[in-house]
């Protein structure tokens, strides 16, 4: 080699080594020499085949074998021992030269090429594995080339019955248009708009699982310059939460009509005492009337009492007309506390006397108001009155009472009893849905949870408070300030 | 004035007391009582009362109680007991007349056939 050539061959970036047929190495460059950590005299002389990783020799084996006809080797990837122990990933390229027995290579060092792309395999695997498996059924849209489906995973071919070979490529609206009419055009202005869009929950005839209920979510994924690149669907099947859902409604619906219906006999005797006034007070007007001679006295106190008492079963009515409402659509009202207790309280006193347990109410000022759904207020007293008395009917000392507070701008409703408590073990569980501790067939678990529920829902709370020294309920509702008061 | 048939009425709502005293009045000597337990210190022999007009739900002493503690004392009186009732909140009320011969009056009521059937017991 000339001086040139050689000062060429020293200097070159790219690796460069020169062997023999058989693949003794005869010269490598300084480049070589960096990049695999060796020194000349440590590889001159010595078999390539020394070096490379043992996997892949009969691949270069393969590839040897037309060189000693001249046949040259072109982007062979194998793996090269570095001094240090490691593998290199080289590209070689090589030219045999039949008049000098030699092979002329080029070397490239693509280690971290094949890092990186080894990376993306393993990442490539980690995503398809993890949409494959996802609960939820994944498509994806190509949004360039007419929504032609490029994604279906496992619980997508579950949802619609169509497998994965069936699907990809296909446009969507194919695929989908026994559920929807007009899909593409509609997707095809979602990719425009470039808003994720959650589409209504719908009723789809599934292959497999009969009718299912769906909630889909609709993505657009815009490419780096911002041109909406796919369109991502993602669908779940929520038939199992819908059908729990309207399970839910009924048994909460059942549980207030128990309630009520637990009630209701009490309150047939609260109405049929007066109602007996009313018509023993009207059946003796009625004789002193037709006696003649009554003293006008008496005849105006028995028309009072009339009076009086049709007002009573009034009050009664409407406290259990209240409670029948549903009422949770109802808008806040400025409503005094002391009528919301009076009116629970008429439902139950008879049933708490007729048990002989003891029931009192605190003093409620009457400009106590608070922001509530009239309705709604009365069902939590009473869930928590009838609570009490299922706590205290069997107990030896029998009371309940009701105190109401005004602290700092909340107005606080305890219902008190001299029940046994609530068990350590029943604490964490009080409030939800389904616990009970009562005997089967007596609660349904329900009734605390309701009562959370409306509390929340008018700002307030309602918890159990273990701190007390006898069994002790509280809501607790924000005051009102405005209103009639 | 009721000549020398004496009744009982007991029941804890006064104004229940007050009406039946003043319909009944005409043909009975009518006693009253808000509670079981001050009847039952009014029941002093056993033909004391020709007839009894019993409520049967009442805080303290229930009706069904003062029954027991009357016919105990004065068997004789069980068929003179009326009961009344304003609807059964407990079981216990039903359990309880299932099998008894009593009559039952169902609050409110009609004051003639209530009339009449004082006058059949007092006999």
């Amino acid at each position: 080699m000339g001086r040139n050539y050689e000062t060429f061959f020293e200097l070159s970036l790219d690796m460069l080594s020169v062997s023999d047929m058989r693949g003794v190495i005869r010269d490598v460059n300084k480049a070589w020499l960096t990049v695999t950590g060796w020194t000349k005299s440590e590889v001159v002389g010595k078999s390539m085949y020394e070096f490379f990783h043992p996997d892949d020799i009969p691949m270069v084996e393969k590839n040897m074998i037309g060189v000693t006809s001249g046949k040259p080797i072109r982007n062979v990837e194998i793996r090269y021992r570095h001094k240090n122990g490691h593998y290199l990933w080289l590209n070689c390229s090589g030219t045999p030269s039949l008049d000098t027995g030699e092979i002329f290579a080029v070397v490239q060092d693509i280690t971290k090429q094949r890092e990186l792309e080894s990376e993306l395999r393993r990442r490539e695997t980690f995503l398809t594995t993890l949409i494959d498996n996802l609960p939820v059924a994944l498509f994806c849209q190509d949004g360039s080339d007419n929504l032609k489906i490029v994604h279906w995973n496992k619980m997508a071919e579950e949802i619609w019955g169509v497998p994965k070979r069936d699907a990809l490529g296909k446009p969507s609206s194919e695929l989908f248009e026994r559920f929807h009419e007009r899909l593409q055009e509609a997707d095809l202005a979602l990719l425009q708009r470039g808003e994720p869009v959650e589409l209504a929950e719908e009723p789809v005839d599934s292959g497999n699982r009969g009718i299912i209920y769906l909630q889909t979510k609709k993505v657009p994924v815009r490419d780096e310059v911002g041109k909406p690149r796919y369109l991502l669907g993602i669908s779940e099947d929520i038939t199992d939460r819908k059908k729990l859902e309207i399970e839910r409604a009924k048994a909460f619906q059942q549980a207030r009509m128990a309630s009520l219906g637990e009630m209701a006999s009490g309150i047939g005797h609260e109405i049929n005492n007066p109602l007996a006034v009313v018509h023993g007070s009207a059946a003796h007007l009625k004789t002193l009337i037709e006696k003649g001679g009554a003293e006008p006295d008496r005849l105006v106190s028995l028309c009072e009492k009339i009076e009086n008492t049709s007002m009573r079963i009034a009050k009664i009515v409407k406290g259990l007309r209240a409670l029948a409402r549903e009422g949770s659509e109802d808008p806040l009202r400025p409503v005094p506390v002391v009528s919301l207790v009076e009116e629970t309280m008429e439902l139950c006193r008879a049933r708490f006397a007729f048990e002989n347990i003891k029931l009192n109410v605190s003093e409620i000022p009457n400009d106590l108001m608070v922001d509530c759904r009239a309705a709604q207020i009365p069902q939590v007293l009473l869930n928590l009155l009838s609570n009490s008395y299922d706590a205290v009917v069997t107990a030896k000392e029998r009371w309940v009472r009701v105190v109401v507070k005004d602290r700092n701008g909340v107005i606080e409703f305890a219902v008190e009893d001299s029940g046994a408590g609530i068990p350590v073990e029943a604490r964490g569980r009080l409030m939800k849905p389904f616990y009970t501790t009562k005997d089967a067939g007596k609660g349904t678990g329900l009734g605390l949870t309701i009562s959370k529920g409306i509390a929340e829902s008018h700002g307030g709370r309602l918890y159990a408070d273990f701190e007390a020294p006898f069994t002790r309920f509280v809501m607790e509702l924000p005051k009102s300030h405005g209103g009639r008061s | 004035m009721g000549a020398g048939k004496r009744i009982l009425v007991i029941d804890d709502n006064p104004d229940i007391l007050d009406v039946l005293q003043s319909l009944l009045m005409s043909e009975f000597a009518v006693d009253t009582a808000l509670s079981g337990e001050a009847a039952l210190g009014m029941v002093k022999t056993e033909g004391y009362y020709q007839a009894i007009l019993c409520d049967l739900m009442m805080p303290g002493m229930t009706g069904m109680e003062l029954y027991s503690k009357i016919i105990a004392k004065f068997p004789g009186m069980e068929p003179r007991i009326i009961f009344m009732t304003g609807g059964s909140p407990s079981s216990l009320v039903g359990d309880f007349l299932v099998g008894r011969q009593n009559r039952v009056i169902e609050k409110p009521f009609e004051i003639a056939p209530l009339r009449q059937l004082l006058s059949t017991i007092a006999k």
